[in-house]
């Protein structure tokens, strides 16, 4: 018996506590709540945590494609982002994930001798965490961009009558005038 | 003093968070989390005499010596004045029906954004005040006295409600937090706290006529920039009138259709359609705004500020006023403008609206004497009056998202549809529970759309985002039409971060891209400028 077929075979129990812990980081009424509405669209935290873990609990045990493990991490990482957590509340759920094995199946793990398997597994916990890091980031860098783009839509027409914004960035690094409107100069 | 690394994870300890009830669970000043307080001078100006400097993240807000007396003076005033809120503050039975329907709670998970316990943050203090069990029991009642603390929580939880009045769809009773909400703003902006991102805009709206304070001269030289496009598009010179007195049709529209992108293109739309229709109609630089955000600050603000709009009708002789895509400016008309205003009406040309197109009457707006532009555009195309090549724009996947005022507020619900049905044609509905009367908010209406709160109105617009990813996923939507000018702005951001690649538009731009005009050349471009794929 391996740690992973271990795991397979109980992945239900696995996702589930996991979904606890990470549920435990909101307060208690919330955690509830969202644990039992099953409709994607009134519950979606709840509802895109459940789906994640599922699908990392998968990607864990097959470590193949980034780009699918990514593509798993990011609607919930994106989600926590703009929660209420600081940054490691936020990504702490991925190591969750080492505390729900370790709780389901230590006793196995020390019977079978599988602690090669676990360190194996850690580290790819860990490395998850990396990427779950990247997405983080690049989540918190776009809201900032958003911030600034806002408030230049915002003003777009006032930019324009005022000359003060240029279509392109060519015209900054040519030093070429802007083509049209005339007397308004640039957008 | 520097922690060791035991003690910085002490402080993030996940797995037990603080197990205070709500009424003592700290409240959180972080940036971020609250928007940034009104200038005092601007809020003076307005008629608020303790306008004062203060900050959120600071411990002293400066509150006038008697604020209690002002507040508690202020809630029994408007407890005799509104019916209504005094009904809201005694029949909630706590059922929870509402606990789970706001998009705050629903993205953000804090208990107090449920709309019951928000509620309850003014309820109580209400026991405690003005109930008599209150008295008496105290806490055991679930009341408390009004303490700075309270104070301090009242501005960060009504200013984490959008009025979107989602919830009280899902009460059994009725209860409309947003008037809560409108309350508790009331009496907070009467002891000098209120946010710029709300009492800049009525400044400048009370001044020269709209949010962005851009006056009468600005103002012609930017439409005249949105009629240059239109030439440059279409070919067709339009030169609508401005501040003409003698026309049937006064247009009224929010200010962001005039200045922001993309309203600009929703605007554009308007001229358009008004240039192939040839509707005998001016536009006005006093009543250059259809917005009031007024409705956020207070019933008098919202008042003084509604006012110009049957003032300017009146002054240029219109018979009717037609309004155009905007959210809270329909919820202002729809259920205020006849009881605060509608004695401005007298002596006016003002008459019930006849679409003089069609001939069609619109009884509904008899009161107001105000028309929806997707009503009137709707009532257009049922008549076929519009020559229309819907295929220009087949290359959008269109969703719609119903606007809380809109759809909640008046019930507008078939008519933006059926005129996007009309005009494209590969249109996908959202989820049922997600739309209609069941819209979730774009997480930044009542003035909430300020961009120091990005995170908040991000999670609050989780539910939205999450179900046009549905559809994005599904159908390949790429565009979602609303019509209200603060959601063109807030939902950008809103499906850039939850279903990126989606654009938002509004409902005219996309008819005036199907719209063809006498004389036009051959239409190459969309509004936006963008190449149009040969059909
Ligand atoms: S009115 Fe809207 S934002 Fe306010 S509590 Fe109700 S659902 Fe939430
Ligand atoms: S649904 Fe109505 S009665 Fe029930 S808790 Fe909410 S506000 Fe109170």
């Amino acid at each position: 018996m391996t740690l992973a077929q271990l795991i397979r075979d109980e992945k239900t129990t696995v996702v589930e506590r996991w979904l606890d812990m990470v549920l435990a980081t909101y307060p208690p009424q919330t955690a509830k709540m969202w644990k039992v509405n099953s409709d994607p669209f009134g519950n979606p935290v709840g509802q895109t945590t459940l789906r994640a873990l599922g699908e990392l609990t998968d990607h864990l045990l097959a470590w193949e494609d980034a780009a699918a493990i990514c593509a798993s991490l990011e609607p919930l990482v994106k989600i926590r982002a703009v929660q209420d957590f600081s940054p490691s509340k936020a990504l702490s759920f991925v190591f969750f994930f080492k505390k729900v094995v370790r709780s389901l199946f230590a006793k196995a793990i020390a019977r079978e001798r599988l602690d090669a398997e676990l360190a194996e597994l850690d580290s790819r916990v860990e490395n998850l965490a990396l990427l779950a890091m990247d997405i983080y980031v690049k989540a918190r860098e776009d809201l900032y961009r958003m911030r600034l783009d806002e408030f230049k839509r915002t003003h777009r027409m006032l930019f324009r009558k005022t000359g003060i914004m240029c279509e392109t960035t060519d015209v900054l690094l040519t030093g070429a005038e802007p083509a049209g409107n005339g007397a308004v100069g640039t957008e | 003093m520097a922690l060791k690394p035991e003690e910085l994870l002490a402080t993030i300890d996940y797995l037990n968070p603080p197990k205070t009830g709500w009424m003592e669970t700290p409240n959180d000043f972080s940036p971020g989390r609250w928007p940034y307080p009104a200038k005092p001078d601007l809020h003076r100006a307005m008629g608020f005499k303790h306008a004062h400097e203060w900050k959120a993240d600071e411990k002293d807000w400066h509150l006038p010596e008697n604020w209690k007396q002002i507040i508690s003076e202020g809630f029994k005033a408007r407890l005799d004045k509104y019916r209504s809120f005094k009904v809201f503050m005694d029949v909630c039975v706590r059922c929870g029906a509402c606990a789970d329907k706001c998009h705050f709670y629903i993205g953000g998970g804090d208990p107090k954004n449920m709309p019951v316990l928000r509620a309850e943050l003014m309820r109580s203090v209400y026991r405690a005040d003005f109930t008599t069990a209150g008295k008496i029991l105290g806490k055991l009642n679930g009341a408390r006295v009004m303490e700075e603390d309270v104070l301090k929580e009242w501005f960060l939880y009504f200013y984490q409600c959008t009025e979107c009045r989602r919830c009280s769809l899902f009460c059994p009773y009725g209860i409309d937090t947003a008037e809560i909400t409108m309350m508790a703003r009331e009496l907070l902006h009467e002891v000098g706290l209120g946010i710029n991102w709300i009492m800049e805009p009525v400044f400048n709206c009370n001044r020269t006529g709209n949010h962005l304070g851009i006056q009468p001269h600005a103002f012609k030289e930017i439409v005249e920039f949105m009629c240059d496009d239109i030439e440059e598009y279409t070919g067709v010179r339009i030169n609508p009138p401005l501040n003409e007195p003698g026309h049937e049709v006064l247009f009224i529209t929010p200010s962001g259709d005039a200045f922001a992108d993309p309203g600009i293109y929703t605007f554009m739309g308007y001229l358009i359609l008004f240039e192939a229709i040839g509707l005998d109609y001016t536009l006005s630089t006093y009543a250059s705004e259809g917005g009031n955000f007024g409705l956020f600050t207070g019933a008098d603000t919202m008042q003084k500020l509604n006012a110009k709009m049957y003032s300017e009708a009146k002054r240029l002789g219109a018979k009717w006023i037609l309004g155009g895509e905007c959210g809270h400016m329909w919820r202002v008309i729809n259920q205020y403008m006849d009881t605060m205003n509608g004695y401005i009406q007298e002596g006016s040309n003002l008459t019930t609206p006849r679409n003089p197109i069609t001939g069609t009457v619109f009884h509904n707006a008899k009161q107001t004497k105000m028309v929806h532009i997707t009503e009137f555009t709707a009532d257009l195309i049922k008549h076929g009056k519009l020559d229309l090549s819907p295929e220009r724009n087949n290359h959008l996947r269109v969703t719609y998202h119903d606007s809380c005022n809109p759809a909640r507020g008046m019930g507008l619900l078939e008519e933006p549809r059926y005129v996007i049905k009309n005009v494209c044609n590969n249109y996908f509905e959202m989820p049922p529970q997600t739309t209609r009367e069941q819209t979730f908010c774009c997480g930044a209406g009542s003035g909430l759309n300020t961009e120091e709160i990005m995170e908040i109105r991000l999670r609050g617009g989780l539910p939205r985002g999450n179900a046009l990813k549905y559809v994005q996923d599904k159908h390949d939507v790429n565009m979602m039409a609303c019509i209200c000018a603060l959601d063109r702005a807030t939902l950008i951001p809103v499906a850039d971060f939850w279903a990126p690649g989606v654009q938002i538009t509004g409902v005219h731009e996309m008819v005036a891209n199907a719209l063809n005009l006498k004389g036009q050349k051959k239409r190459e471009v969309n509004l936006r400028g963008e190449e149009l794929e040969e059909v």
